[in-house]
Formats: structure tokens, sequence, C-alpha cells
């Protein structure tokens, strides 16, 4: 049987979305929560989430002579 | 970045093309980063840097140094691809996205993402999926999650680069987050079951 949350818990849980997921007040929801395996399970795919795209979008490609096109076509050479 | 100094700057102010020519090397290639992150692809990334560098040109002369110059060429750098994003997908910022649906998520996946190694975030067909996933995510969300969790900024200065709510910042993160969430969940799902 899946486990349903009530109202409440899931607002509790959606208001700490915009926080680090390792924020003092997050922990705090987390530990109450510890009897919810499920919760457990969706706070660390959210906090897996988050570091997967932080490590994917470190990097990026520059392209060759970007300033030097950029100052020319603004006509500063 | 040593290199923008404030005389500098004031020679930029008076038009300078020299001084404008080494603000535009020093930070060109991490402006051209942060706009292809929001823009997905190497032509609109460089459009919006060149509009940002006109913008620079055009506007220095107003810059009060209330912050840093770099700051200041971000938030126009944010508010460029911003404007490019609304022109391309005019759709997606007429949807509002600032009133949580609880109702949407009453259930709890008992699914877990695995844990990747550094290996595995190498491997194409993921990093591709990633990329699909974040073209794929409405552009409003999809600023609010490069600012706040890719770039790291707070939510108040999310907030105010974008000017916005801390509240909608929040709740916007969080249907961002979501959205990830839910769609690599069925990409390992499909993998682990098949």
């Amino acid at each position: 049987m899946k486990h349903v949350h009530t109202i409440e818990e899931m607002k509790l849980i959606c208001q700490q979305f915009g926080e680090d997921i390792d924020s003092e007040i997050c922990e705090e929801v987390k530990k109450s929560l510890e009897n919810c395996p499920e919760c457990r399970i969706h706070f660390d795919s959210i906090k897996k989430v988050v570091n997967i795209y932080k490590s994917h979008e470190q990097d990026s490609d520059i392209p060759n002579n970007l300033s030097n096109r950029i100052i020319k076509s603004l006509n500063l050479k | 970045m040593d290199s923008i100094t404030e005389e500098l700057i004031q020679l930029a102010k008076s038009g300078d093309k020299k001084s404008l020519s080494i603000i535009i090397n020093v930070y060109s290639e991490k402006l051209y980063g942060l706009s292809f992150k929001f823009m997905r692809n190497r032509e609109d990334a460089e459009d919006v840097l060149q509009e940002t560098f006109l913008k620079m040109i055009n506007k220095i002369n107003v810059f009060k140094g209330d912050s840093t110059l770099y700051s200041w060429l971000y938030r126009i750098t944010v508010n460029t691809a911003l404007e490019k994003l609304r022109k391309h997908h005019p759709s997606h910022f007429d949807v509002n996205l600032d009133k949580v649906d609880y109702n949407q998520h009453d259930e709890m996946p008992s699914f877990e993402i695995p844990y990747l190694e550094k290996k595995d975030l190498k491997d194409l067909d993921f990093r591709n999926e990633l990329n699909v996933l974040l073209k794929k995510m409405n552009s409003k969300l999809r600023v609010i999650f490069i600012l706040r969790d890719i770039e790291g900024n707070s939510v108040q200065d999310t907030a105010k680069i974008l000017n916005l709510s801390e509240t909608n910042v929040k709740v916007r993160l969080m249907r961002a987050r979501m959205f990830l969430k839910e769609n690599l969940t069925d990409y390992f799902r499909e993998r682990i079951v098949s």
C-alpha cells in the first residue's frame, strides 16, 4: 500500500524546498519525518538530483575566440 | 578580475574602447557559462552575451558602483537571457507557477535515485538526458533552478535579481526540483527494471 501524506505534512515538506537541502531547518523537517521512509527517500532523491546537476553544469565549453568575436562585432577594434 | 580597476571603469564610462575591450576579455567566459546554462545552446548563449556587452557599452555611464561591475553584468546577463527566453517560449511565461498544487504530490514514490560515482556522470547518454530535461523544463523554473541551485545564489538574492518575492522563488524552485526528480526517477526506474 502506498504511503499517502496529509496536506499538512506535504505542505511542510514543500515549504522547505526553497531552503538548502542541508539547512538547519530542513534537517529538522527530515528528523521529524524519521518514521516516514518514503519521505527520507524523497529528500535524498531531491538532494541527489541537485548534486547531479551541480556536477553536470560545472564546465561549459567556451567557444574559440569568444571575446575577440564579441569585441569585433561591437566595433571596439 | 583584479585588472578591473576603478580607473579602468572610469575610462570605460568615457567610452574608451580599450578599457571596454578589457572588461569583455575578463568577463566573457564566466558570463558565457551563465548564459549557456539558461539558453542551453551555444548560438543563443553567445547572442545573449553580445547583447549584454552592448547594454554595458550603452549604460556603463550610469553604473554607480553600488555593486561590483561583475554583479552588475551578471544581472544584465540574467535579464537579457530572460528577455530572449520570453521571446522563444512565450507560453512558458503565461503559466502561473507561483501556487503549489498539494494534491499533485499526495503520494510519495518508494523509488530512490541511486548514488552516482563521478564516472557515471560522464556517461554521454546520461549527460544527454540531463540536458534534455533542463531544455524541457519551463524557462521560468529553469532560471530559478540555475540561479539558486547551480550558481548558489541565496533565495533572497535570487528574488532580488529576478524582482520576485522570496515565496515565489521558493515555490518555483520546489517545482523545478520536483520536475527533475520525477523525470530522473522515471529514467532510472526504466533502466533498472529493463
